[in-house]
């Protein structure tokens, strides 16, 4: 239990409590030319994690970078992993080439680093050195005399056949006539055919033999003509076999000097023996693809870089390392959709129709940061769909199998290519926010599989000469990377201290460093229309300012309520029962504070405090907590030796909103005693503080917003020297209050009171001894328990008649409702109220 | 021999109408305008033939599918006579494309035999030989060719495609004298093309060459009809094999 005697000896703290100042103007910071930038300042438990993830090769080790929006943790990360990469073996290129086993499965080949285009450009050269050897070939004399010899063969076969077949008709006296349709048979006479009227002239057994005669003629007929197709099939097969002859002659040389020159690349020689054999079967696309040259009167490689009927001896370069950079790549995938992912196979319009081939396949980021580290955004990754399963799905099989969104889901059912998986062994990152780390792990068994590591980024560092130095240094930095004008040390004093109050905590810096970089580049921009060639810490200063009157719309409103007594707010003066508790507001990442009137009735009844806001479901569960400590500290401050015979409501008047947070709890402790002993508060002070059950005063949230709040109020009506605001002690820590709230107090017209316990605050608010406070509450205790017990009357007699539904859910500041609520109904609290309004 | 080409007034191109040989009829008409001669083309149809055949054996085949079918299909068929129309138009058009007049008509083979035979020797027959060997063992060709022979006209064998460029005219000849050797140079004058003597005397002898070399193919073989009339299907063959147009001429002109 705190102590009374304290009361009266508090001083308001002294102006140099109240901000804590960065100084360079003696200890100069270190400058970005001077000092290696290094972006992940403050972050050692990340570095570690991502040293880690760098340094280890087991699967499954990928890493999970969690960090707030703004904490630039991919760029910092990505530096981090560029370095420690650079050293790091080049991965190996990979080419995709024509199956010629298997054609709609291209083959995958792997070639150590920087040989894909060696590779791509010797079998270039060896077609286009076919292209003119080949027809050259197939022209020479001897070929066609070869050729035409075998076609004269069979045709020499054929007419010789048929001439045979004419002398065996002629012999029989049978005539082969042709007709439209086809050959028919026909009796001769003297060599003319016999016409039907002397065929029937003649006797029956010379008929008899001439239809015996055409039946042999028409048998040898056949005969003949079954004997072309084979002898067709043997010219075809002996032609074939001259063109491959033809064609082996005119590529061996050619093929034998290439695999000569990628004798260091077995993978590469491998595929040309294979394209030897093929080349021998089709040369044939040798002239196709010379006949489409002379038709478009282009050259070997067509617009759209495809070699045309050739194209299945090309090379797709699927990823290749050149010699624009060494070690492992280091890629960030910021449009990670499934295709950007796992690659995907295109398609080329001819002639109305979608084609395809194997040089039409793309790598995605998964094939690019192969053999290095991969960085995806996780937000962008979960907005893809089945992203995050291909993902996974790689992973696992440690390969990437080039699938369309269509083939995934079952939509596609045309005939397409199956590239030949590559096998992957790369790092993944993923960043994204902590509680999508902590949502993966609890949900998907995969993940806590595929990402065994987190780098959970911190958000603030301890603040200290050393800290401030390296930020003013990373803040230099950013001004060199964004083309900004440089920062003076002025300006890097502001925007430190920005930087520190940014997080609520004068002794730590805030990580999250797009707020201060933005606000940095908004102050470039008007050192630039001042025409000054460094940023100034009155350009911060002014950017802060004109940031805050941007946002503080809805702020001013609520001001302006209060100055217009709409909402009442009393600024000088006391008053029994009621005080200036401070509120939080958070509106679109915008804070501000704001006094709101906490009062208090008592009279006899069974021990009960009334949380109104709770009971018309207004409160939050952590206020109704708070209000409940009150009951607590009471009970053991007054009625250790006697029943507890009190009835009192706490209610945060002109609230029309949710309350959350316990930050009012002092207030309303000084409140409810002031109520019961019917002693004034002083309204020129503003108080907030969380209390427990022994009167000790707690931290709270916000306290610089809370302070800079009161103090707008009553500076607006002129102030007076009266005013101020009880804080926590262990508050004071954390102020880092405007220069303007600073400069009053310097001047003694405003003060910032410290307290450790409620007595202290009770002295600053009464001006009495709290035990001149806690003699007349127990003093009224006493009397109230005598008429409960004169009475004899229960609790219920006291209830009013309950009108919370007739309070609107939400009213604009400054409108009180119609019908103003008595006392609430004894609802249970609510917890889904939207807690609009902080007092934490 | 001005005297012979004198008489080439006109060329007499003879075709079969049962089937197309366009690109052969294509070569004869442009042969025949080179020549510089009136046209007269006869397409030479064979229905009596068919009658006959139908009447004595009844049956034809179908050289695509091999199977032998009812020949009552194509005596029945009512297309024959548009079939005759449309030859003819074909083959008028033909002449127009390629510069020549000619008077076209459709005769039975009978006629058509008749009047083969009975071409003056100072006409020039141009024989269309037909591309498939079985065509050219068959009726109406077989006689058409044997009643061309008969005639005192000299004879023409064309084959589809005729060589391309300036070839020379080679000419076959069994002795100084030769009155092949004189047609060749009256040829040589009208065409504007060399004439080439060539050390065989008969067709036989030329292929083996040839078809080593194809380059050294000429425009027109010319040679005497009685030296090379032991197998008047050969020289047939060889037209064809060859691709190169024989003209056979009376030994004496």
């Amino acid at each position: 239990m705190a102590s009374s005697d304290t009361a009266g000896t508090i001083d308001p703290l002294p102006a140099d409590r109240l901000r804590r100042r960065t100084h360079f103007t003696k200890r100069k910071p270190a400058q970005s030319s001077t000092v290696e930038f290094e972006g992940l300042f403050g972050q050692e438990r990340a570095r570690e994690a991502i040293q880690l993830a760098t340094g280890m090769s087991a699967k499954g080790f990928n890493l999970f970078v969690a960090a707030p929006p703004g904490a630039d943790a991919s760029a910092a990360t990505k530096a981090l992993l560029e370095k420690a990469t650079a050293k790091r073996e080049m991965p190996d290129d990979w080419v995709y080439v024509f199956n010629f086993d298997v054609p709609h499965k291209p083959r995958a080949i792997r070639l150590p680093p920087g040989s894909a285009m060696q590779f791509r450009g010797a079998v270039r050269d060896l077609i286009f050195d076919l292209i003119a050897a080949v027809p050259a070939a197939f022209e020479k004399p001897e070929f066609q005399a070869q050729r035409e010899a075998l076609e004269d063969e069979f045709q020499n076969r054929k007419e010789d056949a048929f001439e045979k077949l004419g002398k065996e008709g002629r012999n029989r006296d049978v005539a082969i006539i042709q007709t439209p349709m086809g050959f028919s048979l026909a009796p001769l006479k003297n060599g003319e055919v016999l016409d039907p009227k002397s065929f029937n002239a003649l006797a029956k057994a010379e008929q008899k033999r001439r239809q015996g005669q055409l039946k042999e003629v028409q048998d040898l007929l056949a005969d003949t003509l079954r004997h072309l197709p084979k002898w067709e099939r043997e010219t075809r097969k002996s032609l074939r076999a001259l063109e491959r002859e033809t064609a082996e002659a005119a590529i061996k040389q050619s093929i034998e000097e290439t695999k000569a020159s990628l004798r260091e690349l077995p993978t590469a020689v491998k595929h040309l023996d294979a394209m030897h054999q093929d080349l021998v079967d089709n040369i044939v696309l040798f002239s196709t693809f010379a006949a489409q040259s002379r038709e478009s009167d282009a050259g070997p490689i067509s617009p759209n870089g495809s070699l045309g009927p050739l194209e299945r001896y090309d090379v797709n370069i699927f990823v290749a390392h050149g010699e624009e950079r060494s070690g492992a790549p280091v890629v960030e995938e910021v449009h990670p959709t499934l295709a950007n992912l796992v690659g995907r196979v295109e398609h080329r319009a001819e002639a109305g129709v979608l084609t395809t081939s194997f040089m039409l396949i793309k790598p995605g980021a998964l094939h690019m940061a192969n053999g290095g580290y991969l960085v995806i955004d996780a937000r962008s990754l979960f907005r893809e769909p089945l992203a995050w399963d291909a993902l996974k799905r790689s992973l696992r099989q440690s390969g990437v199998k080039i699938e369309s969104l269509g083939e995934v889901l079952n939509l596609s059912t045309t005939i397409t290519l199956e590239p030949e998986p590559i096998p992957i062994d790369l790092r993944v990152i993923l960043v994204g926010d902590a509680w999508m780390h902590h949502v993966l792990a609890a949900y998907d068994p995969d993940f806590s599989v595929h990402f065994k590591l987190l780098a959970d980024f911190e958000t603030d560092a301890l603040r200290s000469e050393s800290s401030e130095a390296a930020y003013a240094a990373k803040l230099s930095a950013h001004a060199e990377q964004d083309g900004l004008l440089p920062p003076d040390n002025t300006a890097l004093e502001r925007l430190v201290e920005e930087a520190a109050r940014s997080t609520g905590d004068a002794d730590r810096l805030s990580l999250v460093s797009s707020d201060i970089r933005d606000l940095m580049i908004e102050a470039s921009h008007r050192a630039s229309v001042a025409n000054r060639v460094s940023i100034t810490q009155v350009d911060v200063a002014e950017s802060i300012q004109s940031r805050r009157r941007r946002l503080s719309r809805i702020s001013d409103r609520m001001q302006e309520g209060i100055l217009r007594d709409i909402a009442l707010i009393d600024t000088d003066g006391m008053a029994a029962g009621q005080a200036n508790c401070l509120s939080l507001f958070q509106i679109g990442g915008f804070m501000f504070g704001k006094p709101t009137r906490v009062t208090a009735r008592a009279r006899p009844g069974s021990g009960r405090i009334i949380d109104i806001e709770r009971e018309a479901s207004l409160g939050g569960p952590i206020h109704s907590k708070g209000v409940m400590i009150l009951t607590g500290y009471m009970a053991g401050r007054y009625a250790t030796d006697k029943a507890m015979s009190l009835h009192a409501s706490l209610v945060f008047e002109q609230s029309y909103g949710g309350v959350e947070g316990d930050s009012a709890s002092l207030g309303e402790l000084c409140v409810l005693l002031s109520g019961i002993a019917g002693v004034p508060l002083k309204q020129s002070l503003g108080i907030t503080g969380s209390v427990n059950q022994h009167g000790e005063v707690q931290a709270i949230g916000g306290v610089n917003e809370k302070v800079e709040g009161f103090f707008d109020i009553c500076n607006a009506r002129g102030l007076t020297g009266d005013q101020g605001v009880i804080i926590p002690a262990s508050n004071v820590q954390h102020l880092m209050l405007n220069e303007e709230v600073v400069e009053a107090c310097r001047k003694g017209r405003f003060g910032v009171y410290p307290v450790r316990n409620v007595d202290e605050a009770i002295a600053l608010l009464t001006g009495v001894s709290p035990n001149i406070l806690h003699g007349k509450v127990d003093a009224a205790l006493t009397a109230f328990a005598q008429v409960i017990s004169q009475s004899g009357k229960s609790d219920e007699k006291y209830t009013a008649r309950p009108v919370a539904d007739e309070i609107p859910p939400s009213e604009p500041p400054g409108a009180p409702p119609e019908n103003p609520p008595s006392e609430p109904p004894r609802a249970p609290p609510s917890r889904s109220s939207v807690a609009k309004k902080s007092d934490d | 021999m001005t005297e012979v080409l004198a008489r080439f007034t006109k060329c007499t191109v003879v075709s079969i109408a049962t089937i197309d040989h366009a690109a052969g009829e294509a070569a004869a008409l442009t042969i025949a305008r080179r020549f510089g001669s009136s046209c007269r083309a006869i397409l030479v149809t064979n229905e009596d033939m068919v009658v006959s055949a139908h009447a004595t054996f009844g049956h034809v085949l179908d050289v695509v599918t091999g199977q032998w079918r009812d020949l009552r299909q194509v005596i029945e068929t009512p297309k024959r006579p548009k079939r005759s129309v449309q030859r003819i138009e074909l083959l008028s058009e033909m002449a127009r494309s390629v510069g020549i007049e000619a008077d076209i008509s459709v005769l039975e083979s009978g006629q058509a035999l008749a009047d083969v035979k009975a071409t003056p020797r100072q006409d020039l027959l141009i024989l269309v030989q037909p591309t498939d060997p079985l065509a050219r063992q068959s009726h109406p060709f077989t006689e058409l060719r044997h009643a061309a022979l008969s005639a005192h006209a000299p004879i023409l064998f064309v084959p589809p495609h005729l060589p391309t460029g300036s070839r020379g005219i080679l000419v076959l000849a069994q002795r100084e004298g030769d009155p092949a050797i004189e047609v060749a140079e009256q040829v040589s004058r009208v065409i504007g093309e060399p004439v080439k003597r060539s050390g065989a005397s008969r067709l036989e002898e030329l292929g083996g060459i040839w078809e080593a070399d194809r380059t050294r193919l000429p425009s027109i073989i010319v040679t005497a009809r009685d030296v090379q009339l032991d197998d008047p299907a050969f020289v047939s063959r060889m037209t064809l094999r060859l691709g190169v147009p024989i003209l056979l001429i009376e030994s004496e002109a």
